[in-house]
């Protein structure tokens, strides 16, 4: 896999949040994962260091996604982020895109297909 | 009664007849008095004119005009009174004002509602039946009439036809009513997808963890497939609840059902289903999301397929109809105003008709008639029409078919 590399998930939905790190973390993939339940939880690990990918939910309490991915993509550029949501393909996909998002899902998403999708976009 | 409609025919003899000169009038004529000719004359004239003009008013005013004495019986009736119920006036005289609604029982709580002293009723509505027994929608404002002069008691009726009114007063209800529900639906379809992949992300997760040959692994796919199967459920919400905005453009309604009919006609044949359309000439483009009403009429006609089972004739016919008063102006249009038309798309099925009890809720989400179905497809052409700035309309005669009367503008709105 080359490098280690780093993901944040953010999702206010523990379940959500548990079960990619798990995905993420196990053998081969070997991501360093780190998860926020919140918009302002993410922009704190966000300050301590730098991720390749962050996937995201829209909607939180407090900061959403979509203000976390017009941050994100001011800050660093560079970093990947893909839009999960349990909203269906309506004019926040539209948003999103225009915001800077790389990808944007629709929950519930295949795990495997997510991943392989992730890996496509930091490889 | 008859020599009762004999008094009062000849008090509004006098409204039915033209006044051609005085004598007919029971005035005084010059030889009564031959000092004042000119004066009587000029008399005579201005009473011809009083005369004419109250006729006028009651012949011309937008409105039937019923006169009945106290127990219903109709003495004088205007010409819009027999144009709105298609009788001629003097059909209309000796009938009761009861015949002409549909529920006699309503009828008769009326009547004895109006033989109350100086009895006033504003804005009553209830349905009438015309000649032909069709269905109208009729608002009454009914007073007492006492007149002393002509030693009369009755009642003046004066109705209008609210069909129309009722119709668009329907529609914009149902379109509200549909806009919550929608919003509603979207929330509910919102919150049960998160714990959906919340439990598809935990399962798949875990069933990395299994061996090929696991029996567990079985399990899983099942809540997987049970997962997919619920989501395509909500999918089907969203569509209703928030369509996409249109992208609209002009199109040829008639290539668009073209287009829908040979998706459709191998099914048509199958299930023996004529199919005949008749379109008017010159129909304007219309100014529509090609995508959307296409989805519309496909839902119709497949509509139209399920309940002709037996097979039967599906037929759609075009029009174009001006914008009426009724029509709520757009806010913008780039066009002259006498070219703002809608084009009336009519789709008639043979089938069995919706019952008159149900017709009102049949744009309702999950109101349906199928064994399986959703009762998500008419619901979603409702709100598909109403984000393409359209009208949607039913009529049904059970037992002969449904027509759905699609209104689709021509011009570019706001």
């Amino acid at each position: 896999m080359g490098d280690l590399k780093k993901i944040l998930i953010v999702d206010d939905e523990e379940t959500i949040t548990f079960s990619l790190y798990q995905a993420f973390i196990k053998a081969p993939y070997d991501c360093e994962v780190v998860t926020a339940s919140s918009g302002e939880d993410a922009l704190d690990k966000l300050e301590d260091g730098s991720f390749d990918l962050v996937i995201t939910d829209i909607a939180m309490p407090g900061i959403d996604g979509l203000e976390l991915l017009s941050i994100i993509k001011s800050r660093a550029p560079d970093t990947k982020v893909v839009i999960i949501t349990a909203y269906g393909t309506d004019e926040r996909e539209e948003r999103a895109y225009k915001i800077g998002a790389d990808k944007y899902i629709e929950k519930p998403f295949d795990i495997s297909e997510l991943r392989n999708l992730v890996f496509k976009m930091i490889e | 009664m008859t020599s009762k409609i004999e008094k009062q025919k000849q008090i509004f003899s006098l409204l039915n007849s033209k006044l051609s000169d005085s004598k007919s009038t029971g005035l005084l004529t010059p030889k009564d008095n031959p000092v004042d000719v000119e004066k009587i004359v000029s008399q005579a004239n201005f009473v011809n004119q009083v005369y004419n003009f109250h006729k006028s008013i009651i012949q011309n005013i937008n409105a039937g005009l019923f006169i009945t004495d106290l127990d219903g019986v109709v003495t004088f009736a205007n010409k819009i009174a027999g144009k709105l119920l298609g009788f001629k006036v003097e059909e209309l005289l000796e009938k009761n004002i009861s015949d002409f609604f549909k529920d006699k029982d309503e009828a008769a709580k009326f009547i004895k509602l109006l033989s109350l002293p100086e009895k006033k009723i504003d804005n009553y509505e209830t349905k009438f039946l015309d000649k032909a027994s069709k269905e109208i929608i009729i608002g009454i404002n009914a007073s007492s009439l006492d007149d002393k002069n002509n030693k009369f008691e009755g009642v003046v009726f004066l109705f209008r036809d609210l069909t129309e009114i009722y119709h668009l007063r329907n529609q914009v209800e149902r379109m509200e009513r549909l806009a919550l529900l929608g919003e509603l639906s979207a929330g509910i379809a919102h919150e049960i997808r998160n714990p959906l992949a919340g439990i598809k992300a935990s399962a798949q997760v875990l069933q990395e963890s299994l061996s090929h040959e696991d029996f567990r692994n079985e399990l899983i796919n099942r809540i997987v497939k049970e997962v997919d199967k619920s989501n395509r459920l909500l999918k089907e919400f969203f569509k209703f609840a928030r369509p996409l905005p249109p992208r609209f453009g002009f199109f040829d309604i008639e290539m668009i059902i073209d287009s829908v009919y040979l998706l459709l006609a191998p099914r048509l044949k199958k299930n023996n289903i004529k199919f005949k359309e008749e379109f008017e000439d010159h129909i304007p483009q219309v100014y529509i999301d090609e995508t959307q009403i296409e989805q519309v009429i496909l839902n119709f006609f497949l509509n139209a397929v399920d309940v002709m089972i037996d097979g039967g004739e599906l037929e759609i016919r075009t029009r174009k109809k001006k914008l009426g008063l009724l029509d709520a102006p757009p806010e913008k249009y780039i066009i002259a105003d006498e070219d703002l038309y809608y084009v009336i798309v009519e789709i008639s099925d043979t089938g069995k008709g919706i019952k008159p009890e149900v017709i009102d809720k049949i744009f309702n989400p999950f109101f349906t008639t199928k064994k399986d179905g959703l009762g998500l497809g008419l619901s979603i052409c409702s709100r598909l029409i109403e984000e393409n700035r359209g009208k949607v309309d039913v009529v049904s005669m059970p037992g002969k078919g449904t027509t759905f009367v699609l209104a689709l503008p021509t011009f570019v709105h706001n």
